[in-house]
Formats: structure tokens, C-alpha cells, sequence
């Protein structure tokens, strides 16, 4: 289904609800002000849409909200001066939103696959979106498992859908942190240490892997020792972003623009892009 | 009537009668020669620059309005920016005119920009023949000629003792429609002053490069060491990518507070080391090598794939004016020079 693209001038939207998630990461659950924008206003899994607060600037950011019945919200680590101000501002407050925009990860092409999810900390934010949408359509997929690393156990994401996820029947959810705390009872190590323990499937299988560059960099290693291909891994690449349309230049990677061939990249296409990504 | 002649103490009738809401032309300003929007036509003179920059401002502006917002007893309201005025542009360079078709394969493209695109709509390009090209231009290494008439509406020739102009849309034939009275039919021996201007303007070009093979070999060279070399004296200063008729990269900036503000599009320059910045510091394209490299390859390798031009016109401009003498042909027989 086609819904609108908002391109140019900002629709206002308002915040109905924030909620702390990590340290210095919150969710803001929003709703646009036209009634009528908002009913057409759908996502895919992988896009992302500019965030305006009013007076401070615009953001890029990534959407977790399934694309079917899941309310829209956006998870925002405070690192900037636009970012900073978002933290700021209180349910009630005005948000300007552009997009969605970018491709987006495959649905359609990776049904019947086993799905493998590898989140490193916030990592998480980005994939949230694919894993509520694909347990909505559990019965379609093959396996599907999640291996989430964080750096301590404050700093695991979405600790509600953790918990849910764990119970939910035939997701097979792995949690890791690097350094335990007192009352941790889980799995302490890097996230691709699970990987023997999860027995990864290998053929038909997909991976999405979004976090830190070093994560990032070892979990492809050890996915493609294992025998994945590179064209199955796939990724979604954060760019320094100003229009969102494929003009400014600013997230360009030698001759991909981010914003409009991306952010959903597979590690083959990673290869080829000359620059650092 | 596509070609005829105006006399030359007729220049400012003839912008006169062609009616322009705003007219920008070379002016002389501040001790030089610039494109400015004309008020007093007596200040427009045809004894253009060596320098000055292209009118690229008049579709693209180096700093606009994209919409401003205001918060009132809680509501939000946003007021999108006032549409173009119907712009004549005069005495523009064939170079420059061959520059906004390619600010055209970006802007247009896949998404039309409705800020550029709305201004490019309302602009008439009458351009100038270059009479005495300088010793940097190298228009016809980019399928450019001194005398191109490609992207313009009217070509203005100096014949000596009169303009002659083609005439070369129907746009341009409307424009025309109060010009009569000052124009004649070219006589066949002005067509032929004419002809004879472009060839002597042309045989005036010293600099040629030759381009065959380069948007290939650029990235099979992407790791080696000479963006280093080609680097060592960049200062990073951005002059070449401001004076570019066909550099585009821009910021989106606002500005004001949290209750009365607007949004505005500024020119910037992947010369700069926050253009890829990210707000958690890291810079994926951390040194001047290269951002460097990226620029010449965005010319020449990703704006051929990606829009199937070359991102260059010629112009030369990027060689006047880099302050340690960057030379954008020397770069790229330095390339071309590279053993693989």
C-alpha cells in the first residue's frame, strides 16, 4: 500500500507520550495533527524520516514501529544539539516529520527464509521495526532468532518487548551483555559468542545486523566463517543527513546517496561503495 | 526571424522591451563586474569579468527560505516560501548555460525540487558568446564551445559594431514579441561576422584535457596514494566548490527559537570536514584526501553513472581561484598518468 511521502515542508505532529528507555535514550510516541496525513502515513520496515524540533533543527532517524499495528514512535539517543532539544520537550510538544524515506529491509523477498537478527545496543532501534513485523507474520518465516548484545544490563533496549519476546513462541531470543551487574543472571560475552549456542542456521537464512562499527565488523567475520554469503547480511547505514531526497550530497558513499538508494544495504553492496561506511 | 542583429547603443531598449519582472545581468559593482539584480538597466555592461561567478544563484540561491514557523497560544503554523518571480537572466556564459541542464539532472531527477524547479520554470537564459576566452578555460574538453548556444534561449554574439542574436526557443520568441522595432533580420554578411567570431574565440582556448577512459580509471585508482599527494597543499578553503556553476552540495539550517523561526537552504561544500560529521563526532571522510577525491569522483565518475553527465563544464573557474594554485587539469592528468 502507497501512503503519502511528506518531502518538503514538515507536518506537525505532537508528542502524546515519552518514555526512558536507556541512559540517554527515550521514545517518543507521536501522532501527526492532520487527522488525514496521519490515517495515510504508513512506513515500511527500514525507512526513516527527518525529525524537526522547531527553533533547534532536523535529525535523521530510524522508524521501530511495525508497519502494521503498532503505534508510530520514534527512539532517540541524545547526541547533538537537535537531539538534546527533543529530550527537552514534554508530551504535548511540537515535532515537525518529512518522509518516510529510503528503500527499506526486504519483506517479501525473504519470505520462507529463517531470519536471523544480530543487534549491538542501539542497534536494536532500527531492526525493532522488521521483528515486530515479521512475529505478526511468524507462521511465513522459517526460523527466526535474535542475538541482542548490550554493554551492561542497563543499557539492553526495549526491555518490555524483550521480555514479551522471549516468551513469544518460536522466537528464539538470545541476550548477552559485556560486563554483568550485580543480580545478572544471563549470558556475559560479546554477541557472536552465542552464535555456537544458537546452532545459526545457514542456508535459506537471512541476517540483519545493525550496531557499533567493531560489533558490526566482527559479526560479519563470523557469520561468513560460518558460510553465510554476503549478499544475505544485510545492514542499514546511519549517514550524517540534510534533505532526505538525493540532492544535498551529504550522505553520500562514493556514488551511493544513503538517503534514497538506502539505508538498507547488503554486506556485498557494503563491499563495493569505495568509502568508509 | 532566428537570427538577427541589435545595435549596440540599443542594448538598453532592447532590455527594456523584453519586460523581465527581474532582470539579472552583469553590473558593475564594488570595482568589479558581478551578476546582480538590475534596477537601473544603465548599470548593466557586457565587459564581463575574468572571475565573476555564475548566475548559478538565480535557480539556486546561496542562501534561501525554504519556510518559516510560529507558534501561537500552542498552535504551530507553517508558511511555506513565496513562489519565483518570471526572471530574465542576461549575458550568462555558454559554459554556465550548459551548468544549469546539468543542476537540472539533479534537481529535476527522481524527486523534483519545487524551489529549484519552480525558479528554472520562470527563468530565461539569453546568453553571451565568449569573445576572448582566458588562458584557463577549457569548455571544449567538456563538449563545450565558446559559442554554445546548448541550454540558452537566445545566443548574444559581439559582431564589432553590433550584437547578433539567435534566437533559439519559443520562449524566447514570446519574449521577444515588444523587441521588434529594435531588431533586423541578419544579413548574410553578419551570419558570416558572426561565424567568424566563433571561430576566433574558439582558436583562443589554450587548455585541453582528454577525458576518455576517466570515469573508469578514477576508481580503479581509489586507494592509491596520490589523493595523498594531490592533497598535501588542499587548505580545504571550499573557494573551487562556491565558484563552481555546477556544485550543488547544500545545508539545511534553521534558524530563531523555539517560537518563531525559519528554515533555510544555504550552499555548503564536501570540501569542509563537518560535511559528513556526524553528531557523535565520528567523520566517515575524515581527511582532506579524502574529501578531495570525492569531489573530483562526484564529477567525474558518480555524476556520469549516476545522471550520465559529467559534473564539469570547463569553466575553469576552480583554477583562477584556488589560493595554491589546485589545478583541476593537472589533477586530472595526474590520474590519467597513474600506472595500475
Amino acid at each position: 500500500m502507497n501512503g503519502i511521502k511528506i518531502v518538503t515542508i514538515p507536518e506537525v505532529a505532537t508528542i502524546e507520550e515519552i518514555r526512558d528507555e536507556i541512559r540517554d535514550v527515550k521514545t517518543f510516541y507521536l501522532s501527526l495533527d492532520n487527522k488525514e496525513i496521519d490515517k495515510n502515513f504508513k512506513i515500511k520496515s527500514g525507512q526513516f524520516i527527518m525529525c524537526t524540533v522547531f527553533g533547534a533543527g532536523e535529525f535523521a532517524v530510524s522508524l521501530p514501529p511495525s508497519p502494521e499495528n503498532d503505534r508510530f514512535h520514534l527512539t532517540v539517543r541524545k547526541v547533538g544539539s537537535v537531539t538534546n532539544a527533543l529530550h527537552e520537550l514534554k508530551p504535548g510538544g511540537k515535532l515537525g516529520i518529512r518522509g518516510p524515506f529510503g528503500n527499506g529491509f526486504p519483506f517479501e523477498e525473504i519470505k520462507g527464509k529463517n531470519i536471523i537478527y544480530v543487534a549491538g545496543g542501539i542497534g536494536l532501534i532500527p531492526l525493532r521495526s522488521s521483528i515486530v513485523h515479521v512475529l505478526q507474520h511468524k507462521k511465513e518465516f522459517g526460523r527466526v532468532l535474535m542475538l541482542h548484545g548490550a554493554r551492561t544490563p542497563d543499557d539492553l533496549m526495549y526491555k518490555d518487548n524483550l521480555k514479551e519476546w522471549q516468551s513469544f513462541d518460536g522466537f528464539e531470543t538470545y541476550i548477552t551483555v559485556d560486563v554483568a551487574a550485580p543480580g545478572w543472571t544471563g549470558e556475559v560475552g560479546f554477541v557472536h559468542t552465542l552464535f555456537d549456542k544458537a546452532n545459526l542456521p545457514i542456508e535459506n537464512t537471512v541476517a540483519f545486523v545493525c550496531g557499533p562499527p567493531v560489533m558490526f565488523n566482527t559479526v560479519i567475520g563470523e557469520l561468513m566463517k560460518r558460510g553465510l554469503s554476503d549478499d544475505c547480511i544485510i545492514s542499514t547505514l546511519e549517514r550524517h543527513m540534510k534533505c532526505g531526497v538525493g540532492k544535498c550530497q551529504h550522505c553520500a558513499i562514493g556514488r551511493t546517496l544513503v538517503c534514497t538508494d538506502g539505508p538498507v544495504y547488503t554486506y556485498r553492496q557494503i563491499k563495493t561503495l569505495g568509502e568508509q561506511i | 526571424m532566428d537570427t538577427v542583429i541589435l545595435k549596440k547603443e540599443n542594448l538598453i531598449g532592447f532590455l527594456k522591451s523584453l519586460n523581465a519582472a527581474r532582470l539579472i545581468a552583469p553590473a558593475a559593482k564594488k570595482g568589479t563586474t558581478s551578476f546582480e539584480v538590475i534596477d537601473d538597466l544603465s548599470s548593466v555592461t557586457l565587459d564581463l569579468n575574468d572571475y565573476m561567478a555564475s548566475p548559478k544563484k538565480a535557480v539556486f540561491p546561496q542562501t534561501e527560505t525554504l519556510f518559516a514557523f510560529k507558534k501561537q497560544n500552542g498552535n504551530l503554523t507553517i508558511a511555506p516560501a513565496d513562489r519565483a518571480q518570471a526572471t530574465v537572466v542576461f549575458g550568462i556564459r555558454p559554459c554556465d548555460a550548459r551548468s544549469f541542464q546539468i543542476l537540472d539532472s539533479l534537481f529535476r531527477g527522481d524527486f523534483n525540487d519545487p524551489y529549484y524547479t519552480n525558479r528554472r520554470e520562470q527563468t530565461l537564459l539569453i546568453g553571451l558568446a565568449c569573445k576572448e576566452p582566458t588562458n584557463r578555460c577549457f569548455c571544449p574538453s567538456l563538449g563545450g564551445s565558446p559559442s554554445s548556444a546548448e541550454g540558452l534561449d537566445m545566443l548574444v554574439t559581439d559582431i564589432g559594431d553590433a550584437y547578433c542574436i539567435n534566437v533559439l526557443t519559443d520562449r524566447a520568441r514570446s519574449a521577444l514579441s515588444q523587441s521588434a522595432p529594435l531588431l533586423a533580420e541578419a544579413t548574410k554578411e553578419q551570419r558570416a561576422q558572426k561565424e567568424q567570431a566563433d571561430k576566433e574565440s574558439l582558436a583562443k582556448i589554450r587548455r585541453h584535457v582528454d577525458l576518455q577512459g576517466m570515469h573508469e580509471k578514477l576508481p580503479r585508482i581509489f586507494e592509491h596514494e596520490i589523493w595523498m599527494e594531490l592533497a598535501n597543499k588542499c587548505l580545504g578553503c571550499g573557494i573551487c566548490t562556491y565558484y563552481c556553476p555546477t556544485c550543488h552540495c547544500f545545508d539545511i539550517q534553521d534558524e530563531g527559537d523555539t517560537s518563531e523561526g525559519r528554515r533555510i537552504r544555504v550552499w555548503d561544500a564536501c570540501m569542509f570536514e563537518e560535511f559528513t560529521r556526524h553528531a557523535s563526532g565520528v567523520n566517515p571522510r575524515p581527511s582532506r584526501a579524502e574529501r578531495l577525491r570525492n569531489r573530483v569522483m562526484h564529477k567525474f565518475t558518480y555524476y556520469p553513472l549516476n545522471l550520465g553527465t559529467i559534473a564539469c563544464v570547463g569553466c575553469g573557474r576552480c583554477i583562477e581561484l584556488c589560493p595554491v594554485n589546485e589545478d583541476i587539469i593537472e589533477i586530472l592528468e595526474k590520474v590519467k598518468a597513474v600506472h595500475e
